[in-house]
């Protein structure tokens, strides 16, 4: 009987939390060691008049942006260590997102969700350490080459995020909607992070500002007539109401929830009237800002901000805010939640760019370091006492090094410390794919550990597929895998099977030295037609080294017995029922261990993983051999 | 920086962008509708569902046999396919689903020589083979037979055997094999493609092989669905090639084209059930031949509107022949079942009443659908009707449809992965 891979299983959920503190202790530890080297810096800083230098300047607008989408970042990274979310995102948010969406969009999520599943733990952690860190690199690198940096990976990250988690946001599905978040809120994030790779000139004019606000505006025009488009089930009472029902039963606050089945009663009741002021409101501020942008300028630029797009904003804030509480359920909750949903990024964009709209003076430096530095003496050519390092070369390193941290500031080691955080998030998943077997702890999370056992294997003369006699005797010397499949079988004992065939493949060379055997475990169904049968449906029938054996049913039942085997009938059109478990037999006929086989949901992670842990219980006794 | 005069064509725009907007909104908004309610399935008549599993049979030592489905029937692996007999000298009728093979996919049953029952099992999940066993005794033992590899078709007459032992096979890949006995091996016979590229396969248009059979005198019979308007798809095998064996329609039948739900040869009369016709036109004939196939005989078109919308027709055949139709509504309709029976070489069917409604009959709270009819030579027939894992058993009388016995089967849900 399959059992299902429960996204809070204990074993991934512990591994997961594992992972990320140790990740959390490297990252933590390089903070401290950046903290030592700063400090020690600090103490050969240089001149007063080089400690200064030039701080780079900030607008407003931009930092707004930096600071919003930064926060962003690191709050979607916090939830993404919810311990669900290892387990459970593939098959709970990423292929969901693309179950409605054409065909090859379907491929290429299943392709991403395939590597996630595949390593669930690496792939969880590094979700988490890679959006907190790009959250704390805008947060920390507030202007110059590092910030702008750091806006074109948010950018690349988020456009990752958009095509394998979002599916490209459903806009290639039906129903597409900007009530509850197309084109995709994390596009939002990819257009805020391409805004902050700019220049820092290009934030000097209204031109930018104008460009924002008007692309926000026609943004809204255009989702106002989609949502107002026929036949697309908008006007329809229970399109939207069902949509909020289903965002209402996730597990919540019970405020919250109640709110949002209220909304949801509405809804029903008065849809077509909802859809009316869900259209009207969106198509109003749209044409408002989109009016505002092509008809300001340097000149008009207070007046216009003032009559036209002061209004515009905030009733877009007031719509951003509305639609977060009642229809998107703040998008964060149920335990899968990976974000905040789509309208809080758009209303951090439309606050920026209506910032943006400002006249140049708002141009703000950023705040330089104190002046303290400017009292203190010039560095001594020679390190101090801390570093005490005996060696002509290694005191040119030191002085070279001492050299590169002058005038560094602390924005700039903690924007590197981010970076850091980014690549000990990414570098362990990167590892892991370079495996093309998933992780074995999915199988252990499944059916448990191999069990490591040393007794005699029961012995058994039985008959296999070709009608030969096949003893366990005579299959000394070489590694058996053993276990039981009924030939009949619909579920579990074809993904057994698919699971021993590529253990045999990740053998390799050494598969000459193992024997996968099978034991017919059906007491009906057990002639060599059947094992034959089976045989030709699993492909199994060209592996050289596979036996499918049985007998009569004495002598299944008697293996079946030293085995601890039950296969039992079931009535009324039920499969045989027998327990799934393997067998690694040494050469010298010696049980070494068990495992449970239970081969679960039999996706293509599991059935990997499984297959590789059989494989590495093959190669662990003939290692000892 | 913008000059003046972009300022001002910048301000003209915008209620030009406006007044756009707005109408476009005010054109969507006013041309928008919900969908009228019962309109769900309508517009393009869809073709005619193939014929439903469930049937009965006749046994040629007095027994019965149905198969209907059971458990929760909207989830494939909840949904399990049982076989049911009732012995000679019986009244009641109890469980007889041969064990040690899931029956998700379904149940083909067919009589063999003189007692002996032959059932197989539809392909299911990683299943793609069927798994065949055989009875001797009512159902009391089964024995496991070699199995059929590509699964059998999903037509209740998938399986055909003669009295002499021999069996043919319709696959689910639209082969047709054959088998000296139970347990030979399986040799192939013809398919579809062969069959529709034959002359008299091009002559109906052949698009579906649907049934298999024996002619009395043990040559097989292939039906199927023919697109051309009056032709029916029975072909039998002559020599080395397949010619028509078929009735010629007549009258309103001969104006669609027609699909062959139900074949079988039993005591030596062949007995055929078509449906013919689309749309709220559909309608069915049933069609005898007493020298396997040379000579037809055929009944009255009986209207079966549900057959447009989806309704599946079940058709069970008596020892003389004669034939019960139950054509079952869609899963998106409330009505009840259609109940029919047609006496051998019959003209007019009988259209039989509507069972009582659930809560004064089987204690069934959800269905009034019948799953099959029982046809006996002689006597009253018999409606089975499933709810879930029960099966209520109804007897024809002078008084209407009485409840005659409720079988209560203890559905292994869960069992299938």
């Amino acid at each position: 009987m399959q059992s299902g891979l429960s996204d809070t299983n204990p074993i991934i959920v512990a591994a997961f939390k594992a992972a990320l503190l140790h990740q959390g202790l490297v990252i933590a530890a390089v903070l401290v060691l950046l903290a030592l080297a700063w400090i020690a810096a600090r103490g050969f800083r240089p001149s007063a008049r080089e400690s200064r230098g030039r701080a780079p300047r900030e607008s407003t607008a931009r930092r707004v942006l930096r600071i919003g989408f930064g926060i962003l970042w690191v709050f979607d990274g916090l939830l993404q260590a919810q311990p669900a979310m290892a387990a459970g995102l593939p098959s709970q948010v990423i292929q969901p997102a693309a179950a409605t969406s054409p065909g090859w969009v379907q491929h290429l999520v299943s392709w991403g969700a395939n590597a996630w599943a595949y390593h669930p733990v690496q792939a969880g952690a590094a979700a988490v350490w890679i959006q907190v860190g790009i959250g704390a690199w805008l947060l920390l690198a507030p202007a110059g080459w590092p910030s702008r940096l750091a806006g074109l990976v948010s950018a690349g990250w988020a456009l990752v995020v958009w095509v394998f988690g979002e599916a490209f946001g459903g806009i290639f599905a039906p129903g597409l909607t900007f009530l509850f978040g197309a084109p995709g809120a994390v596009l939002y994030y990819c257009a805020a992070g391409l805004l902050l790779a700019l220049p820092e000139q290009r934030w000097r004019s209204v031109r930018l500002g104008r460009q924002l606000i008007g692309g926000i505006g026609l943004l809204l025009a255009g989702m106002a007539l989609l949502q107002a488009w026929p036949g697309r089930g908008s006007w329809a009472a229970g399109s939207l109401a069902s949509m909020v029902s289903s965002m209402a039963s996730t597990p919540q606050p019970h405020a919250v929830a109640a709110i949002v089945r209220g909304f949801a009663t509405l809804a029903a009741a008065h849809g077509f009237a909802v859809n009316l002021v869900a259209v009207l409101a969106l198509a109003v501020t749209g044409v408002a800002l989109l009016a505002g942008a092509l008809v300001i300028t340097r000149a008009r630029s207070a007046h216009v901000r003032a009559r036209l797009l002061r209004p515009a904003v905030m009733l877009l804030l007031i719509i951003c805010l509305a639609d977060w509480v009642l229809i998107e359920d703040f998008g964060f909750f149920g335990g899968l939640g990976t974000d905040p949903n789509s309208m809080i990024p758009v209303a951090i964009l439309a606050v920026a760019g209506y910032v943006a709209l400002a006249p140049v003076s708002a141009l703000e430096p950023v705040a330089a370091p104190p002046p303290a530095a400017a009292a203190r003496p010039a560095p001594a050519a020679e390190p101090a006492v801390g570093f005490a390092i005996p060696g002509a070369l290694a005191a040119r390193l030191v002085r070279t090094a001492i050299r590169a941290t002058k005038g560094a500031r602390l924005r700039a080691v903690l924007g590197l410390w981010a970076v850091v955080i980014v690549i000990v998030g990414a570098g362990p998943m990167a590892l892991a794919q370079a495996s093309s077997t998933a992780s074995p702890i999915i199988a252990q999370a499944i059916a448990g550990s191999a069990a490591p056992l040393n007794f005699t294997a029961p012995a058994f003369s039985l008959t296999d597929q070709g009608g030969r006699q096949v003893s366990l005797a005579s299959l000394r010397g070489k590694v058996v895998l053993l276990t039981f499949l009924d030939p009949v079988c619909t579920s579990d004992c074809p993904l057994i099977a698919q699971e021993f065939r590529a253990a045999d493949q990740l053998l390799g060379g050494r598969a000459h030295d193992v024997v996968l055997v099978a034991i017919v475990a059906n007491p009906v169904y057990r002639s060599v037609t059947y094992t034959r049968a089976f045989d030709r449906q699993e492909g199994l029938a060209a592996v050289p080294n596979w036996l499918f054996l049985t007998g009569s049913l004495s002598q299944l039942q008697h293996t079946w017995g030293s085995y601890g085997v039950t296969a039992a009938i079931v009535q009324a059109g039920g499969m045989a029922a027998h327990n799934d478990v393997a067998y690694v037999i040494d050469r010298n006929g010696h049980t070494r261990s068990e495992l449970n086989f239970d081969p679960g949901p039999g996706t293509a992670s599991s059935q990997s993983s499984f297959a590789g842990e059989l494989a590495a219980s093959a190669q662990q006794v003939l290692g000892r051999a | 920086m913008m000059t003046s005069s972009e300022v001002r064509s910048g301000c003209h725009l915008i209620p030009v962008v406006a007044l756009t907007l707005i109408g476009l909104l005010s054109l969507a908004a006013c041309t928008s509708s919900r969908p009228p309610a019962g309109t769900a399935g309508t517009g393009n008549a869809p073709s005619r569902s193939g014929p439903a599993l469930a049937t009965s049979l006749a046994g040629s030592d007095g027994s019965s046999w149905a198969v209907v489905e059971m458990g929760a029937t909207t989830s494939p692996l909840s949904s399990f396919w049982e076989l049911f007999v009732r012995p000679d000298g019986s009244s009641a009728w109890r469980l007889a689903t041969p064990t040690g093979v899931a029956s998700n996919g379904g149940l083909v049953m067919t009589q063999s020589d003189a007692g002996t029952l032959v059932t197989g099992f539809r392909p299911s999940q990683d299943l793609t083979f069927s798994p065949l066993a055989t009875s001797a005794d009512a159902g009391a033992e089964w024995s496991a037979d070699a199995p059929l590899n590509p699964g059998l078709a999903a037509v209740p007459n998938a399986l055909a055997g003669n009295s002499a032992g021999g069996l043919l096979a319709l696959t689910r890949t639209g082969a047709v094999e054959s088998a000296a006995s139970v347990g030979a091996h399986w040799t192939s016979l013809t398919s579809l493609r062969v069959l529709a590229a034959a002359a008299a396969g091009r002559a109906c248009g052949l698009t579906a092989l649907t049934a298999v059979a024996w002619t009395p005198a043990g040559a097989p019979l292939v039906a199927g669905d023919c697109s051309k308007p009056g032709v029916t798809g029975i072909f039998t095998l002559s020599g080395r090639a397949w010619h028509a064996a078929a009735p010629r329609l007549t009258g309103s039948a001969a104006r669609g084209g027609t699909d062959v739900v139900a074949l079988t040869t039993t005591a030596g009369r062949t007995s055929a059930v078509l449906t013919v016709g689309s749309g709220r036109a559909a309608s069915v004939v049933a069609a005898w031949s007493p020298d396997g196939g040379m000579h037809w005989a055929q009944s009255a078109p009986l209207p079966a509107p549900a057959l447009a919308d989806g309704g599946q027709p079940s058709v069970s055949f008596a020892a003389d022949g004669s034939a019960g139709l139950v054509v079952t509504q869609a899963a998106s309709q409330s009505a009840a079942s259609q109940v029919a029976t047609i006496g051998w070489q019959a003209r007019d069917w009988d259209t039989l009443p509507a069972l009582p409604p659930p809560s004064t009959g089987s204690g069934s709270t959800t269905s009034t659908r019948v799953a099959t009819l029982v046809a006996p030579a002689s006597g009253a027939p018999q409606a089975l009707e499933v709810d879930r894992g029960t099966m209520a058993v109804w007897q024809l009388g002078s008084g209407g449809w009485q409840l005659a016995q409720t079988v209560r089967v203890p559905i292994p849900y869960g069992s299938s992965g």
